[in-house]
C-alpha cells in the first residue's frame, strides 16, 4: 500500500506540480501539496501498524446522547 | 466559476435518480425491516414523502442563489470566518459520506462476491474509475449517467418481474402491527440515506442549464428513486419475509439470489448486482466531486484538479479506517447517521436559508459575493 501511495505521489509531483509551478499557481500548489503530505503521512502511519482513530467514533461521541433520546422516544 | 460544464434538466433528473438508488437500495431495506418489521414498506413510503418535501426545500434554497454553489453562498451569507467554518463542515460531511459509500462497495464485494480479495484492492479499482470521472468533470459524469440509465432500468425490471412468482402476500400481514412510532423510526433511515445526502446537489445546481426545469427535474428524479426504494423494500418483505430481511446486511442481493424461473434461469444475482455498482459509482462520483469543488471554493483556488489525487489518497485511507467492521457500521447507520445527516442536511441549510431571507430579498443575494 505505502509503495503504491508513494508511486501515485511521485506521478502527481512529476506531471501536475511541474505544470502548476510553471503557471505560477502557488496557491493551488500549496493546498495540493499539503493534502498530499497528509495522505502520505496517513499511509506511512498505517504501514507502521500504528492504530489510527476512526472518525465515526467522534461523530458517535457527539451524537450519542441525542441518539439515545431519539431511540427512547420512538421505542 | 471553477466548473465550466453545464448539465441539462434531463441529465439532472437521471443523476438524482441514480444518486438516490446508490447504496440505499442495498442497505435501507434491512434497516427498515429491523425497525418496523413487516411495516417496513410503510416506513419507506413515509420516508419518501418527507424526503420529497426536503427536496422542495433544497430547491427553494438553490433558487435564491442561482449562480452560486452551497459553499460559495454560505461564505457570502455568514461572513468569511463563520462561512468558512460552515463550508468546512459541509466538506467534511461530503468527504465522510464518500468514504462510507466507497466502503459499502468494498464490504459488498468482499463479503458476498469475492471473499478472498483484500478490501483495499476493491477500493483502489473503484476509486480509479471515480478519480478519472471526477477529473473529466461534471458534464462527462452526467453523460455517462445517461448512457448507463437504460442498463439500470432493464436490470431493475428483470429483478422485479422475475421475482413476481415468489411473492407471498401473507408476509406483510398484519399491516400496521408495529405501530406509528416504529414506522416513524424506520422512516428516519430512508430519509437519511438517500434524501438528506442530496444536499450534495446544492453544489451542482449552479451548473444546471434552465434552472427552473432542472429544479423540478431534481424532485422528479428523487421521487422516482424513492419509488424504486419502496418497490424493493416491498419485494424484500414479500419474498424474504421481514425477519430474513432484517438479518441480512444486503437483503436486496439475497433477493436477487431468489430468482428462479423453471430450472434454467437462476443464480443471476451478480448480473443484477451491476445495478448496485453503477448507481454507487454515480453516487460516489458526485459526492466526491462535490467535496473537491467545495474544498477548492473554500480555499479560493482557480481549479479543483490538483486536489484530485491527494484527496483520493486520503479517501482511500479513510475508507479503510472509517469503521472497523460491518456490525459497527449497521449500528452507526441506524443510530447516529440519521442525526448527523439531519444536522448537515437540514439544520445547517435551514440556518443558511433563514440568514439569506434576512439578509437580502430573493435574487439580489448573488451580488454579495465575498472579495476573493
Amino acid at each position: 500500500m505505502v509503495w503504491f501511495a508513494l508511486f501515485a505521489a511521485g506521478c502527481v509531483v512529476r506531471f501536475q506540480y511541474v505544470g502548476l509551478y510553471r503557471q505560477k499557481k502557488r496557491r493551488e500548489l500549496a493546498a495540493s501539496a499539503a493534502i498530499l503530505c497528509f495522505a502520505l503521512a496517513l499511509f506511512i502511519v498505517r504501514s507502521l501498524q500504528i492504530p489510527l482513530p476512526d472518525p465515526l467514533e467522534w461523530i458517535s461521541a457527539i451524537y450519542g446522547p441525542l441518539s439515545k433520546l431519539v431511540s427512547q422516544a420512538l421505542d | 466559476m471553477i466548473e465550466k460544464g453545464k448539465i441539462n434538466p434531463r441529465q439532472f433528473s437521471i443523476l438524482t435518480l441514480l444518486f438516490s438508488l446508490g447504496s440505499s437500495i442495498l442497505i435501507v431495506p434491512s434497516a427498515l425491516a429491523s425497525f418496523a418489521r413487516q411495516d417496513g414498506w410503510l416506513s419507506a413510503v413515509l420516508g419518501v414523502a418527507v424526503g420529497t418535501l426536503l427536496l422542495a426545500f433544497y430547491r427553494a434554497l438553490a433558487a435564491r442563489h442561482p449562480d452560486q454553489s452551497l459553499v460559495e453562498y454560505t461564505q457570502a451569507l455568514l461572513g468569511t470566518w463563520l462561512g468558512k467554518l460552515a463550508g468546512f463542515l459541509f466538506f467534511l460531511y461530503f468527504f465522510i459520506l464518500s468514504a462510507l459509500v466507497l466502503r459499502n462497495v468494498g464490504d459488498f464485494l468482499t463479503t458476498i462476491v469475492m471473499p478472498e480479495t483484500p478490501i483495499q484492492v476493491v477500493h483502489c479499482v473503484m476509486l480509479g474509475a471515480i478519480l478519472i470521472g471526477v477529473a473529466l468533470g461534471l458534464e462527462v459524469i452526467a453523460r455517462a449517467a445517461e448512457i448507463f440509465l437504460p442498463w439500470v432500468c432493464a436490470l431493475l425490471v428483470v429483478l422485479v418481474v422475475f421475482l413476481l412468482p415468489q411473492i407471498e402476500t401473507s408476509r406483510i400481514q398484519p399491516v400496521f402491527e408495529s405501530g406509528t412510532k416504529a414506522v416513524i423510526h424506520g422512516s428516519l433511515s430512508v430519509l437519511s440515506i438517500p434524501y438528506l445526502e442530496m444536499v450534495v446537489f446544492l453544489m451542482v445546481f449552479p451548473y444546471a442549464s434552465k434552472q427552473q426545469r432542472a429544479a423540478s427535474a431534481f424532485i422528479k428524479g428523487g421521487l422516482l428513486g424513492g419509488f424504486v426504494i419502496i418497490v424493493i423494500t416491498l419485494l424484500c418483505i414479500f419474498v424474504l419475509g421481514w425477519d430474513f430481511t432484517a438479518r441480512h446486511t444486503f437483503p436486496s442481493y439475497t433477493l436477487a439470489k431468489k430468482i428462479q424461473i423453471g430450472e434454467f434461469l437462476q443464480r443471476i444475482e451478480v448480473l443484477v448486482a451491476i445495478i448496485w455498482f453503477v448507481t454507487i459509482f454515480f453516487k460516489l462520483g458526485l459526492t466526491f466531486y462535490a467535496a473537491l469543488l467545495g474544498l477548492a471554493q473554500l480555499l479560493g483556488l482557480s481549479t479543483y484538479r490538483p486536489l484530485i489525487v491527494p484527496c483520493g489518497m486520503v479517501l482511500l485511507m479513510m475508507s479503510v479506517i472509517v469503521y472497523p467492521n460491518i456490525v459497527y457500521f449497521r449500528h452507526f447507520a441506524s443510530q447516529t447517521w440519521p442525526l448527523y445527516a439531519l444536522t448537515m442536511g437540514f439544520v445547517l441549510p435551514l440556518l443558511i436559508w433563514s440568514v439569506s431571507l434576512f439578509r437580502s430579498p430573493a435574487g439580489t443575494a448573488s451580488e454579495n459575493r465575498p472579495p476573493v
